[in-house]
């Protein structure tokens, strides 16, 4: 471990070309703040060194509540620690010159708990540092969702660049990509299908996450193997001090989870089912054969006062019909992981965070009058990441090495070679510097080295500009190179179809993106703030079904490259009793690709079509809002019409050369003739969701009830429309629901 | 879902702005909500028409297939109202070709969906002239017509020799001279290996050669007649050759890759093909036939020989549920009042023809045709023990009748197999007999059949039959649902009683041997007096 520290900071020395000898004159100061009760690590925490009355130098504690300060004059500061609900800490503390000083802190809650609607001033939907943007439980629970609690998916759906192409299936879109091109991690460990196949729900309910971070493009280096986006999860560790238990039910979800010690560990555990399948036949009036269930157990040590290690362990299982109506088709996936995540503060002030994982998926699918699809994949891994100094310059930098194997038997949706096995395996080393030019210009050049299956470089750069100080606007890029390995193919053709075959990357050629983008953010005081971000990918060697001018249900596997534009306008408005978001967002993505059979219809070999997850225009409105003892919340969201591959009409055909039929006594191949790819659009869709919570306060602890609706006025959105008959299926009607959730303190 | 009033259009027209103007969207969210706009997904296209057939010289009525390009997969039986002519470009002469509007039942097919499916299928008994060339033309009123030019082969003189080899694994090879192009080549070639039952039916690999000859190869690899006969001999040979004056795309015109005009489809405005093709039928008995094991030339030489007669037609299924060409059904021919009578025997093929020439003129024939039997998965069930085995059922009645055909005479004669069972249903078969005390089978045991898993709104049924007297029963028009059987014998307090679960796919048959225990001593008589 220590040599690869030394090798990874010394690559990252090589390529900033620091004057390491300048530390020597200065000082540092770093540490870990934790919350006092539970110990754990305190994300968003600012950290400032004040000299006479006004703060001299400025930091904010990352995802693991480590901080540090570098290039500190020697001399006598008062170190504030603040973190909204925390009691704030501050000692004097004097700093020789070429010192490093640790000082590792715990901060004590303030009696009063934050309330629902406050979002703390570090964060929010218009807030994002370099790209990431963090979201906590008290973000996700502002969305109303049919079940007891919040969910991340729920709020992820919400934020400008994010698309689903309805309300089954699971499947998120983020700028332009595909969902088998977004990492979802979950406490360090990819898990491969996390969303439910109730697109309200996922693995991360509210009581779960600790936080989350969302990069929805222009990653850093830390993260490799994915081309679009990241969502970085990070679970909440069982409380320390006693046994808590909350339990939930409403038709469309129960839930359960238990936390407390165990042997001096933290014990937090968790189960999920659906039930909607059983209630929507009385609710909504049809029965939505949907279900899905979960259940998840971690348990946290902790050694010394900063080292923590925890043990995760998560099975999901979702099952159903895309289409009501369509008996004969089912769609499935589960998932089972297991993780080990340490993280300690080494002797030298370097933050080591170790992961250790088994993450495996499968998935199948039966289609009409077609046999089973299958796909399953698994990944074993270790990564190990280091948050140090190099001189003054803060790095960050690490190794993953991994294993991923992929078997599919999907032959009879993809032909060719798409039954079988593929193994991939992959090194790769990063390092990314934090370099500070002047107090307001933050610039992190990172790159990525790996090492297998190819050699290959992937540099990246994010900037932070704040030309008129801190907290006062901040102008963000990034640029970067981004490589796919292993593809997750699904049939674009078709909507409803949400199976997704895992296989090493056709011909072995990655997927590979060049992102960039541009932003600003701009707090306007009083807790009104907005953001713009515009964005433009390059993608090369997408893969994508090829286009036939009859459908059908094989299909063959071609390659296309791709360009995405787009941008986001977020306003929000935070204050301790309201809360509004509205947010817009812009994407244009246009896919090329050259097939044989475009030639044979077209004339011409190239074609550019618009995928089917083009949506264009959105907008989605959140406000939440304190009425004395209840909360009330309300979400719409309104998206414009999905790109579909319009029909030019069926008829009947022959192949006079395989059997020279009469047509008057044979039928012919009935077929439907299809018009160029996704130059239709579907209509567009709006909806409004609505919930009204109140909590009241029991002996044992507290019963939360809450009512609500989905698709408050019953608008029919269309979900997909059945070429073959004429039929459209809509997504859902409205739903009333109430929830009731029993908290044992 | 489509909905002309004015209120919707404006309603519509405001959704289209709002899909291409964020702003107005923002205004009119309240009227957006209203929203519920109509949804054409149908592309427009300039193509009028999918036309398909071809125009063959030797026929005496020609057929070509003419059909809107309908949005929905459902057919209609509305009139079509276009006007179909082909036009001879050497004379000027137009004939109008007639509609007629059929039906395909979806009992042949369940796939059509319960109304079946209507094509308009043009047709005229006039006369098409080899070597001249057709403008094909359909128009709607006030429509650009469909148009395709179709050229008829002029007629041609065909050599067709066979190279038969002895050994049981070797390939025959036929060779056709004297035609330029032939996109089409059906082929039967029925074998003989000196058993009572001689048909065997080989398939031919895809041919090849150059302009001037036609090579097929005939494989007999798969020919494996009993040990007892002898090498498999080619009896006759069935050739239906399609000459045409123009090569076809080559690969041939998939289904698949049919498409605009000019690119994949030889029709102006419209989808499909339309070719021209002169049509030989050659009926080739093997002139070593009866040589009796006597040396064979390389080459035996078959000639298209008209001043003999032949027979040929469709074999489909006669139940009005299933009409639809019969597959692989033998059909023989015995000569009547001759001694030694001679016998030739063919298999339909999978449009359901068959031909059987070089048949003596004036000459009597007995017409025997057999279908196929059936596997029927049969289960025999003792105690907990189960055996799967297959046996045989047959599912039509065998045809007889007698035919006589005259000199140079193409006897067109459908065979039309009566159905014994109904179609697209399944049936349960078997017998009930008393196992405990070896009484056998058993008279008027009750055999019941309850569906389950019935979606709504269809209500289940329940299917009840009687054993007869030798323990047998047959149950059919059983749904493809899973069904619970419950087997007790006539008198429900003397028998055990037995409950299964079966599910029937149509057109199949299952056969199941139920065992009762009786339940008074074995020494008392059978209840009933058996």
């Amino acid at each position: 471990m220590t040599t690869f520290r030394l090798d990874a900071f010394a690559v990252a020395a090589a390529l900033c070309c620091v004057p390491v000898a300048a530390a020597a004159q200065q000082a540092a100061i770093l540490g870990i703040v934790a919350d006092s009760g539970t110990g754990r690590p305190l994300e968003n925490v600012e950290i400032t060194l004040n000299t006479g009355g006004r703060p001299a130098y400025r930091t904010l504690t990352d995802r693991n509540g480590f901080y540090q300060m570098l290039g500190i004059s020697a001399g006598m500061y008062t170190l504030r620690i603040r973190r909204v609900g925390y009691l704030g800490h501050a000692q004097i503390i004097t700093l020789a010159a070429g010192e490093q000083r640790s000082v590792s802190v715990r901060l004590e809650q303030t009696a009063v708990a934050l309330e629902a609607v406050v979002v703390t001033a570090e964060q929010g939907a218009a807030v994002s540092d370099l790209g990431r943007q963090i979201v906590t439980p008290a973000d996700v629970r502002l969305v109303p969702v049919p079940g007891g609690s919040g969910d991340l998916v729920a709020y992820v759906q919400t934020l400008p660049g994010v698309t689903t192409t309805g309300d089954r299936g699971g499947q998120l879109f983020v700028r332009g990509g595909t969902p088998a091109e977004n990492l979802v991690l979950v406490d360090g460990i990819p898990i491969y299908q996390p969303f439910h196949i109730l697109g309200f729900f996922s693995v991360f309910p509210e009581d779960l996450i600790s936080s989350a971070d969302f990069y929805p493009g222009g990653f850093g280096a830390r993260y490799q193997g994915r081309t679009s986006s990241v969502l970085d999860v990070r679970l909440r560790e069982g409380n320390p001090h006693g046994f808590r238990a909350t339990a939930s039910v409403s038709p469309f979800i129960t839930e359960a989870l238990a936390e407390g010690p165990v042997k001096g560990a933290m014990l937090l555990a968790s189960v999920r089912r659906s039930l909607v399948e059983e209630t929507s036949g009385t609710l909504l009036g049809a029965t939505q054969p949907l279900t899905f269930e979960s259940q998840l157990f971690k348990l946290t040590t902790t050694h010394r006062s900063n080292d923590r290690c925890s043990a995760l362990a998560l099975r999901t299982v979702d099952r159903g019909r895309i289409d009501p109506e369509e008996q004969e088709s089912q769609v499935a996936w589960n998932n089972l992981l297991f993780g080990l995540r340490c993280v300690t503060l080494w002797r030298g002030g370097q933050l080591l965070e170790a992961h250790w994982g088994y993450s495996r998926s499968g998935s199948e699918a039966v289609a009409r009058g077609s046999s089973r699809l299958h796909s399953s994949v698994f990944r074993m891994q270790h990564d190990l990441h280091a948050t140090g100094r190099i001189g003054l310059i803060p790095v960050e930098a690490g190794y993953e090495i991994y294993g991923e194997g992929m078997t599919q038997d999907a032959a009879e949706l993809i032909g060719g070679q798409t039954s079988g096995r593929d193994d991939v395996w992959g090194l790769s080393v990063y390092a990314e510097p934090t370099v500070r030019v002047g107090s307001r210009i933050e610039v992190r050049p990172g790159v990525a080295l790996v090492a297998s299956p190819r050699a290959a470089v992937e540099p990246r750069l994010r900037v932070r500009w704040e030309p008129f100080g801190p907290s006062n606007g901040a102008l963000q890029g990034a640029l970067g190179l981004y490589r796919q390995y292993v593809a997750g193919v699904s049939d674009m053709r078709d909507v409803s179809s949400v199976f997704v075959a895992w296989m090493e990357a056709p011909k072995s050629e990655p997927l590979e993106a060049l992102q960039g983008m541009l932003g600003w953010q701009q707090p306007l005081g009083g807790g009104l703030r907005w953001s713009v971000d515009g964005y433009y990918k390059r993608l090369t060697g997408i893969p994508v079904t090829v286009w036939s001018a009859v459908a059908q249900f094989t299909t063959q596997l071609g390659r296309a490259d791709g360009r995405t534009l787009g941008a986001d306008v977020r306003v929000e408005y935070s204050s301790p009793h309201f809360y509004g978001f509205l947010g817009y967002g812009y994407s244009w993505t246009l896919y090329e690709a050259s097939q044989r059979e475009f030639t044979t219809w077209f004339g011409e070999p190239v074609q550019s079509y618009h995928p089917p997850h083009d949506r264009r225009h959105q907008i989605n409105a959140i406000l939440s809002l304190d009425l004395g003892d209840f909360t009330a919340s309300a979400r719409w969201q309104f998206g414009s019409g999905l790109p579909f591959t319009r029909p030019i009409g069926f008829d009947e055909a022959f192949d006079f050369a395989r059997e020279l039929s009469k047509v008057k006594t044979t039928l012919g191949t009935t077929r439907l003739l299809l018009d160029k790819p996704f130059t239709g659009r579907l209509p567009l869709v709006h909806r409004l969701d609505l919930s009204l919570t109140r909590a009241f306060d029991v002996s044992f602890g507290q019963i939360v009830v809450q009512a609500g609706a989905v698709n408050a006025y019953d608008r029919r959105n269309m979900f997909y429309y059945d070429l073959f008959t004429g039929r459209r299926l809509d997504q859902l009607p409205l739903a009333p629901y109430a929830s009731v959730t029993l908290r044992r303190r | 879902m489509f909905d002309g009033s004015s209120h919707t259009r404006n309603l519509r027209a405001l959704c289209g702005a709002c899909s291409s103007s964020l702003a107005a969207c923002l205004c009119v969210a309240a009227v957006v909500a209203a929203c519920d706009e109509s949804f054409d997904p149908i592309a427009p296209s300039e193509l009028a028409f999918s036309v398909f057939g071809y125009l063959d010289a030797s026929a005496d009525t020609q057929w070509i297939r003419v059909m809107p390009i309908r949005p929905l997969k459902v057919t209609s039986r509305d009139a079509l109202g276009a006007t179909v002519t082909l036009e001879h470009l050497g004379t000027g002469r137009i004939i109008e070709l007639r509609d007629s509007l059929f039906r395909f039942s979806p009992y042949s097919d369940p796939d059509l969906g319960p109304g079946g499916a209507y094509v308009h299928n043009f047709w005229t008994l006039e006369d098409i002239e080899p070597w001249a060339a057709y403008r094909f033309s359909a128009r709607l009123e006030g429509e650009e017509p469909a148009e395709a030019v179709v050229e008829i082969p002029r007629d041609y003189e065909v050599e067709v020799a066979i190279n038969q080899v002895r050994a049981r694994g070797e390939t025959d090879e036929l060779r056709i001279t004297g035609v330029k192009h032939v996109p089409f080549l059906g082929m039967a070639a029925n074998f003989y290996d000196g058993c009572e039952l001689s048909v065997r039916r080989a398939r031919y690999e895809e041919r090849s050669g150059d302009d001037e000859t036609l090579v097929i190869a005939i494989t007999k690899q798969r020919l494996e007649p009993p040990d007892h006969c002898g090498p498999p001999w080619v009896a006759n040979v069935a050739l239906r050759i399609v000459g045409s004056e123009a090569a076809w795309p080559a690969g041939g015109y998939s289904p698949l890759a049919l498409g605009e005009s000019g690119l994949t489809s030889n029709v102006t405005n419209a989808v499909g093909f339309l070719g021209g093709v002169l049509t030989k039928v050659i009926p080739y008995e093997n002139c070593e036939f009866q040589s009796d094991g006597a040396p064979v030339p390389d080459y035996c030489l078959l000639r298209y020989t008209p001043e003999t007669a032949m027979v040929g037609g469709t074999v489909s299924d006669s139940h009005y549920a299933c009409v639809g060409p019969l597959d692989s059904v033998v059909v023989q021919l015995t000569e009547m009042d001759r001694e030694p009578a001679r016998i030739r025997t063919v298999l339909s093929n999978r449009a359901g023809e068959f031909l059987i020439g070089a048949l003596e003129p004036g000459i009597s024939h007995f017409v025997w045709a057999r279908a196929p039997p059936i596997p029927i998965d049969s289960v025999w069930v003792l105690e907990q023990f189960r055996w799967r085995y297959t046996e045989w059922f047959d599912l039509h009645a065998v045809h007889t009748d007698t035919l006589t055909v005259m000199p140079g005479q193409r006897l067109d004669y459908d065979i039309h197999l009566r159905r014994l069972l109904p179609c697209n249903v399944g049936t349960l078969l078997g017998t009930v007999t008393e196992a405990r005390c070896g009484d056998g089978p058993i008279d008027s045991a009750t055999v019941q059949l309850t569906e389950l898993e019935v979606p709504p709104p269809l209500i289940p049924r329940t299917l009840t039959g009687r054993t007869d007297s030798n323990g047998e029963f047959l149950i059919t028009g059983l749904r493809q649902y899973v069904h619970l059987l419950r087997v007790r014998g006539p008198d429900p307090d003397s028998y055990t009683e037995r409950v299964d679960y079966l599910r029937f796919p149509p057109n199949r048959v299952v056969k199941k041997d139920v065992q009762l225990g009786r339940l008074t001593p074995c020494s008392e008589p059978p209840p009933g007096g058996q």
